[in-house]
C-alpha cells in the first residue's frame, strides 16, 4: 500500500479572466476573491401534491389492493428509460410530492403484473406496509401512463419516415 | 503492486477537485469526471490547449449563468482559460455523455477548431430526437425534459458546427484521422477507432425502425439494438505517449462490430485508457486489453454501479449496473485502476476496497423496502469527482490526482 499524500484542500484565489469580469459575483461590502458557488443541485419540485385521480396515499387504489391498514406509505411518478427483452424496466422516479429524484428497475413479471410499458411512458407507482391481523406485507402498484400521439405528431412522424427511407435506406 | 507497476504509476493525491495547477504545462493530461452517472473528459495539450469529449452535467443555472457553474467541465475550462477550444467531440448521444455539451458549444460558439460526433445523417438525428421528444406521456409536467432539451440542443449546435466547418473531417469512424497538430513539444494526433462502418449501418436502421414503429404503433417498440455499439472511441497519441477514449463502445457480434473491429485502429504504446461503457463486461475485449497493456485504467460508474432487487412473481432477480466488483479486480491485476466515484458493493461477497472509504451510499429504500432505488447522482457535490493523469512524451506517468470521492484500487 503506497501512502498518498493530499494537496489543495482549499481552491486558490482566482480572477475570472479577462472579459469575463463583468460576470464576477456582486459584493456588496468587502472584497471577494473567491469564485461565486452555487447549489448544484436541481431544486426539488412538488408533483402530483393534489392529483384527485393519483393521490398520494393508497387508500383509494382501486381493485381493493389494501386489505388492512396501509402504513408506510410511499408514492412515485416515473419515467420508462429503457425496457429488455427479459421484461426488466429501467426507470428514473420522482418521489411524491417532494420530487426527489431517483433510478429503479421494475420486473414485467413482477411489479407491473404482467403490462409491458414503453419507453417514454409514465409510471404512477404506490408502495406500502400492508398490515393484515398484526402480519404486515410489502406492497406495490403501478399504474401506465402511456404518450399518445397527436395527429400532428403522426404527420410529423410520417414525413419523417418518408425523408429517412431514400437516403438511409 | 510489483515494481514494474509501481515504476508506472506514481504515488497519487487527493484534492477536492482538479485545479490549473494539477495540469503542468509541457505534459499531455487528461481529466475524466464521473459523478457516479455521466462521463465528461478534459484534454490539455502540452502547449495548454484544450479539448472536451462529451459532457456529464448541465450547469445548475442554465442560461442564466454563462460561466455554466455545475457542469464540472466548464469549471474547469474557466479556471484554465482558453480563448478558443481545439476540439469538441460527442462519442454517442445518450444523456449520461451529453449533458451540457451543447450549452459548452453554445459558450465557445465560433471558437471550437475541430467538432466531431458521430455521423448518424441529418434525418436520422432528427429521428432520434423524435422519438425521445414525441413519444413521451406529460412531456413538459417533468424535470426530466431537460434531458430532451439537452439532447435537442447538443444536435442542434453539433449540426450547425458541422455545417460551419465544412470539409475538415467532423464524424467520427473507426481509422480516420481527425487531428494532427505539430507543436513545439512534438506532433499530437487523435484517430477516431471507432465505430465501424457495419454498426452506423445498423444503427441507422435501428432509428428507422423506431420512427416506423412509433407511426404504426404509436410507441417505440423495443429493438435489440443498443447505441453504444455505435460510440465513437479516440486514440490520442503524443510521440510515445497514448491514450485511449474508449466512450461506450461495446463488443460486437461479429469481427465487423464493436471492439473487434475497432481493435485494429488501436496501434502503438497506450498507457492510459478511459475505460469502455464504465467498464460493463459487454464492452471489455480481452485481446485489445492485452494488446495494450495499460499502466492506468479510468472507470466512470453509471448509475452509482448500483445494484437493484428486482421483485418478480415469487422470486427476486437483481439487475447490475457496470462496475462491477469482478470486472474492477480483474483490471486492478493489470493496472492501477483510478475510478472517478466508488460504488457500495456491500453485497458482493470479495469485492475489491478502494483505498479510502468514500463510496457513494447508492440505495435509498424510500419508507418501506418494496423499491431499491439509487438516488440521483445530482443529488450533493459529487459533481467534482475526478482523476486527472498527466503523460510526457516518452509515454511516463507524471502525475495521478484523485479529486472529490476519487479512488484507486490496488491488488
Amino acid at each position: 500500500m503506497v501512502p498518498s499524500t493530499s494537496i489543495a484542500r482549499t481552491r486558490p484565489p482566482h480572477y475570472p479572466p479577462g472579459d469575463l469580469m463583468r460576470f464576477a459575483p456582486k459584493v456588496s461590502a468587502g472584497f471577494s476573491l473567491g469564485r461565486e458557488s452555487v447549489p448544484v443541485h436541481p431544486a426539488h419540485f412538488v408533483v402530483g401534491m393534489d392529483d384527485e385521480k393519483r393521490p398520494l396515499y393508497p387508500e383509494g387504489l382501486k381493485a381493493g389492493k389494501v386489505k388492512g391498514t396501509a402504513i408506510s406509505c410511499a408514492s412515485y411518478v416515473a419515467r420508462v428509460d429503457q425496457v429488455t427483452k427479459r421484461g426488466e424496466v429501467s426507470v428514473t422516479l420522482w418521489e411524491r410530492p417532494n420530487g426527489r429524484e431517483g433510478l429503479t428497475t421494475l420486473a414485467v413479471d413482477g411489479a407491473l403484473e404482467g403490462k409491458w410499458p414503453s419507453m417514454g411512458d409514465l409510471l404512477w407507482i404506490w408502495t406500502w406496509v400492508d398490515v393484515v391481523r398484526g402480519e404486515a406485507t410489502t406492497k406495490i402498484h403501478v399504474e401506465i401512463e402511456k404518450a399518445e400521439l397527436s395527429e400532428a405528431d403522426r404527420i410529423y412522424l410520417r414525413g419523417l419516415l418518408a425523408e429517412l427511407r431514400p437516403e438511409e435506406r | 503492486m510489483s515494481d514494474t507497476r509501481k515504476n508506472r504509476v506514481p504515488r497519487h493525491r487527493y484534492g477536492d477537485e482538479i485545479l490549473p495547477e494539477h495540469l503542468p504545462d509541457g505534459l499531455l493530461s487528461v481529466v475524466v469526471f464521473g459523478p457516479g452517472r455521466g462521463e465528461a473528459i478534459v484534454v490539455r495539450l502540452p502547449n495548454g490547449t484544450v479539448g472536451v469529449v462529451d459532457g456529464c452535467r448541465e450547469p445548475a443555472r442554465g442560461d442564466k449563468d454563462p460561466l455554466g457553474t455545475g457542469d464540472p467541465v466548464r469549471e474547469l475550462i474557466h479556471l484554465l482559460g482558453p480563448p478558443r477550444l481545439l476540439f469538441a467531440c460527442l462519442t454517442h448521444p445518450h444523456d449520461d455523455h451529453y449533458s451540457g455539451l451543447g450549452r459548452l458549444i453554445e459558450a465557445y460558439e465560433k471558437r471550437i477548431e475541430h467538432v466531431w460526433s458521430v455521423d448518424m445523417g441529418g434525418p436520422a438525428l432528427k429521428a432520434l430526437l423524435a422519438t425521445h421528444t414525441r413519444i413521451r406521456a406529460r412531456g413538459e409536467a417533468l424535470p426530466d425534459m431537460q434531458k430532451v432539451k439537452g439532447l435537442e440542443r447538443v444536435i442542434t449546435r453539433f449540426s450547425e458546427a458541422h455545417k460551419q466547418h465544412g470539409s475538415s473531417p467532423n464524424f467520427l469512424h473507426a481509422g480516420i484521422p481527425l487531428l494532427d497538430e505539430p507543436m513545439d513539444f512534438g506532433r499530437i494526433t487523435v484517430k477516431a477507432c471507432g465505430p465501424g462502418p457495419a454498426d452506423l449501418i445498423r444503427l441507422r436502421d435501428t432509428l428507422y425502425g423506431a420512427v416506423k414503429s412509433s407511426v404504426e404503433e404509436g410507441e417505440v417498440v423495443n429493438e435489440d439494438f443498443d447505441l453504444n455499439i455505435a460510440s465513437g472511441a479516440l486514440l490520442i497519441r503524443w510521440e510515445q505517449a497514448g491514450v485511449l477514449l474508449a466512450g461506450d463502445l461495446l463488443c460486437g457480434s461479429d469481427k465487423s462490430s464493436g471492439w473487434q473491429h475497432a481493435c485494429r485502429h488501436v496501434d502503438g504504446p497506450v498507457q492510459v485508457v478511459n475505460v469502455a461503457h464504465h467498464a460493463s463486461r459487454e464492452a471489455h475485449d480481452e485481446a485489445l486489453w492485452a494488446k495494450m497493456s495499460p499502466a492506468i485504467a479510468i472507470v466512470t460508474p453509471f448509475n452509482h454501479g448500483a445494484t437493484h432487487d428486482v421483485k418478480r412473481n415469487g422470486s427476486s432477480t437483481k439487475t447490475k449496473y457496470p462496475p462491477r466488483p469482478e470486472q474492477i479486480a480483474s483490471l486492478a491485476k493489470s493496472a492501477t485502476v483510478a475510478i472517478t466515484s466508488p460504488p457500495h458493493w456491500d453485497d458482493e461477497r470479495n469485492a475489491p476496497k478502494a483505498r479510502r472509504s468514500l463510496a457513494t451510499k447508492t440505495i435509498f429504500g424510500g419508507k418501506n423496502s418494496a423499491l431499491t432505488i439509487t438516488p440521483s447522482p445530482e443529488s450533493d457535490t459529487s459533481h467534482h469527482n475526478a482523476v486527472a493523469v498527466s503523460l510526457d512524451a516518452t509515454g511516463a506517468i507524471r502525475r495521478l490526482v484523485l479529486a472529490g470521492r476519487a479512488d484507486v484500487y490496488e491488488p
